[in-house]
């Protein structure tokens, strides 16, 4: 059977492709289109996860989309209703959107893909999570926990494996109440939630108090927001009321400068959504027994909350897939699909290089044919390890691009961790972002227990860099880490990353620390490079010392 | 708030700052080479892809001399972006465009380019210096896509040639006409929904209950052929 998954319209659209049960590529359109977080019908992605395969549109037996669009419309219609009369501009837009364009998805699906309409089928939102939170994990078995802004209706779900438990309804939601703190403090909304993450390790909580204004607790776990301090839920343009700013003061326009009491209503925020989500992994665990967890939805994206659940929570090991997102929706989508009328398939994850690869010969023809100055080199690996060890920044493509927000070792940019000026040089000339953004390591697997403080169980999550872990001595590689001295670090294995695990163990060799700075292969507002040309345009306005795509070394033209 | 609308309806016809305006034509200089380097991977003429990458370099180093001593968009409050998101989301999709239709867009667009950057040289004064190599290239740039037309031509594609660039000169215009016809039944649209969500629905409300607070049970399918 070959089921094509896919998500999108909101943000974060994918495809993903599965025959016979098996995932043989997922990539998300914004690679493709070079639009960040493209939201638009993923029909290039699609087109690759075909051609990946082999196949055509004709071949697909079912095309799954995420989520129910009537479902949406009915949450979408009732909302307006509840906030009646003040929800005109949210009504007007909504319907524009939904009855104008995302209620006909089956149409623009066979439009797009040219099947048959009976072969298109739709997965629940939440349900979609699930599926590749678990189908995605190692583990036979789990409770998982789905923790987003909102699908349909539902904003947290649990379930118990593939058994569905319960869910809280928007608008009382984990991952709205993040992003209205997101937009509060000056920062754009399902783009800066990473931000305020990063801000909040460098303030107090001490609005953790005033938070308790927002959002009533219940003792069987659940919690609901005071809506009247809220607007999201009614205004598009306005996530809170007057109130809201009586409580945290005045919002902090985009670009004006960080001021303590942002640090610390950052800090505030993240330690709510901590608090929530291991309560409601810890009643989860409680209700089910499991002691695994699999956590899903952009929430699960929050790895120093995953970091705190590994650490104090009362399971034996976590997993966050890499695309815990919308993006990941799609596998679920495919996953539940492919299922047919039993439970969810299963795909365990091994690793994230799912996207379009490198064809070395293509990549020459590229170089040659634009009179690019270039080396060919016989270990890649050892050429980086030998300019990292020098100081270098560089831009590192190998193989297949990744699934997920972050880079892995396949679109990345890689440079010392022992030198704190080079953090400051990527963040001023590389990445051109805020000075308080902190970067993660890419560590060789076996070296990461004695480089960091491991929890219990979290191999899995820290093979795609879903948790953070404390430094056991910052001083041994203080750019990779935050102020804090913790580090969402990915531990690289040599068995699914063979390139990658050589660079560092031949990085380890040559300065004793097998780790580099990784952060993604991108400008700020772009999405990761994917192929050779996005590489080279990239390179060309970065301040990165050298690019090397595959066994293809480029220097800085003078 | 109606300030707000009105710049938002009316963004493009606004003059901008000096400085607004120079870090615009870098946001567009950056996002062309990153285009330009997209279409050279995909061309099978070696020429083209060589005069493709070159291009798109220079855009690179122009972007860096329009960027230097201006604010960053933040700082003029514009957000992430001066040109908004329109260019940055779009851009020029060299798939979409085919090879002919491409080239004719970059040969108008860097005409065009030639045209504004002399415009602001006049309007910048002494600080209109660094504009001159930046002039000079544009010039080429309109030199070899012209070029890279003509040997279209020779190849026998004349005509489509000549249709794309008449086309395309008749697009902006097209595109302006629809542009404002768009936002004229946006407006129309606007007021009719929201008649709609004011009077009609007003009385449904009652019907629509509250919030549901607490746990509830996933009654639905996971997965439907109804959508």
């Amino acid at each position: 059977m070959i089921v094509l998954g896919l998500s999108g319209t909101f943000h974060d659209a994918a495809a993903a492709l599965l025959v016979d049960g098996e995932l043989v590529a997922f990539a998300q359109e914004e690679r493709f289109s070079r639009r960040k977080n493209d939201a638009n019908l993923p029909v290039r992605a699609a087109a690759f996860c075909l051609r990946q395969a082999g196949i055509t549109a004709a071949d697909l037996d079912l095309v799954a989309w995420h989520e129910k669009p009537l479902l949406k419309l009915e949450r979408v219609l009732l909302t307006s209703l509840r906030t009646w009369p003040h929800a005109a501009t949210s009504f007007r837009r909504a319907m524009v959107s939904m009855v104008g364009d995302k209620l006909w998805m089956r149409s623009h699906l066979v439009n797009a893909l040219g099947v048959d309409p009976r072969r298109v089928v739709f997965a629940g939102h939440h349900a979609s999570h699930a599926a590749a939170a678990l189908g995605a994990s190692p583990f036979e078995d789990a409770a998982v926990l789905c923790v987003d802004g909102v699908g349909e209706w539902a904003t947290t779900s649990t379930w118990d494996g593939t058994a569905p438990l319960g869910e809280l309804h928007f608008p009382h939601s984990i991952g709205l109440l993040y992003s209205v703190f997101t937009a509060f403090l000056g920062f754009e909304v399902n783009e800066g939630e990473y931000k305020v993450m990063g801000l909040a390790a460098m303030g107090q909580p001490r609005y953790r108090e005033a938070l308790d204004q927002v959002i009533e607790r219940h003792q069987d776990g659940s919690f609901t927001l005071k809506i009247e301090h809220f607007r999201f839920h009614r205004d598009p343009d306005r996530a809170w009321a007057p109130s809201f700013e009586a409580v945290f003061g005045a919002p902090r326009p985009p670009g004006a400068p960080i001021e303590e009491r942002h640090r610390d209503i950052a800090a505030s925020i993240q330690e709510l959504t901590e608090e929530l989500l291991l309560d409601l992994a810890a009643r989860l665990h409680a209700r089910t027994g499991k002691t695994k967890l699999c956590l899903g939805g952009g929430v699960a994206l929050n790895c120093v909350a995953v970091g705190r659940i590994l650490r104090e929570g009362p399971y034996d090991d976590v997993f966050v897939m890499p695309a815990a997102g919308d993006a990941g929706s799609a596998l679920g989508a495919a996953l539940i699909a492919a299922g047919g009328s039993g439970a969810p398939l299963r795909a365990p994850l091994a690793h994230a290089a799912w996207g379009a690869d490198l064809d070395p010969a293509a990549v020459r023809r590229f170089l040659v044919d634009g009179g690019v100055a270039f080396r060919e080199v016989a270990d890649p690996a050892v050429e980086a390890a030998e300019r990292l060890a020098k100081g270098q920044i560089l831009g590192w493509m190998q193989g297949r691009f990744e699934m997920g927000p972050r880079a892995l070792g396949q679109r990345s940019i890689l440079a010392d961790p022992r030198n704190v000026a080079t953090r400051d040089r990527l963040n001023l000339k590389v990445k051109h972002r805020e000075a308080f953004r902190p970067f993660a390591p890419s560590v060789l697997a076996e070296a990461s227990p004695w480089l960091f403080d491991l929890p219990r169980g979290g191999g899995h999550a820290r093979r795609f860099m879903t948790a953070t872990v404390r430094a056991r001595d910052p001083s041994l590689l203080p750019a990779a880490l935050h102020v804090d001295g913790t580090a969402r670090v990915q531990e690289v294995h040599a068995d699914t990353q063979p390139i990658y695990a050589r660079l560092l163990s031949e990085v380890g060799a040559r300065t004793g620390i097998p780790a580099v700075v990784n952060t993604s292969f991108n400008l700020a507002g772009e999405p990761m490079v994917a192929s050779v040309a996005d590489g080279w345009s990239t390179f060309l306005r970065t301040d990165i010392d050298a690019l090397l795509i595959g066994p293809f070394v480029m220097e800085r033209p003078a | 708030m109606l300030a707000r609308l009105v710049h938002r309806l009316w963004r493009g016809l606004f003059w901008r700052t000096p400085g607004a305006q120079l870090r615009a034509f870098a946001e567009t200089e950056s996002y062309g080479a990153r285009d330009l380097a997209h279409a050279a991977e995909l061309v099978k003429d070696p020429w083209l892809s060589r005069q493709l990458l070159r291009h798109a370099q220079d855009e690179v180093r122009h972007a860096g001399i329009l960027e230097e001593g201006t604010p960053e968009p933040a700082q003029l409050g514009l957000g992430a972006s001066v040109i908004g998101d329109s260019a940055a989301e779009t851009g020029l999709d060299f798939e979409q465009l085919g090879e002919v239709r491409f080239l004719a867009f970059v040969h108008l667009a860097e005409k065009r380019a030639v045209h504004e950057f002399q415009l602001h040289q006049r309007a910048l004064g002494a600080d209109g210096a660094r504009l001159d190599t930046i002039l000079n290239d544009e010039r080429r740039h309109v030199a070899w896509t012209g070029h890279a037309l003509d040997r279209l031509r020779d190849a026998g594609r004349g005509a489509e040639v000549d249709a794309a660039l008449r086309a395309l000169r008749i697009e902006r215009w097209k595109n302006a006409a629809l542009s404002l016809l768009r936002r004229l039944s946006s407006v129309l649209s606007a007021l009719t929904l929201s008649l709609v969500y004011v009077l009609l629905l007003g009385p449904f409300c009652l019907l629509a209950g509250t919030w549901r607070a607490g746990w509830q049970a996933s009654v639905r399918a996971p997965i439907d052929r109804a959508f």
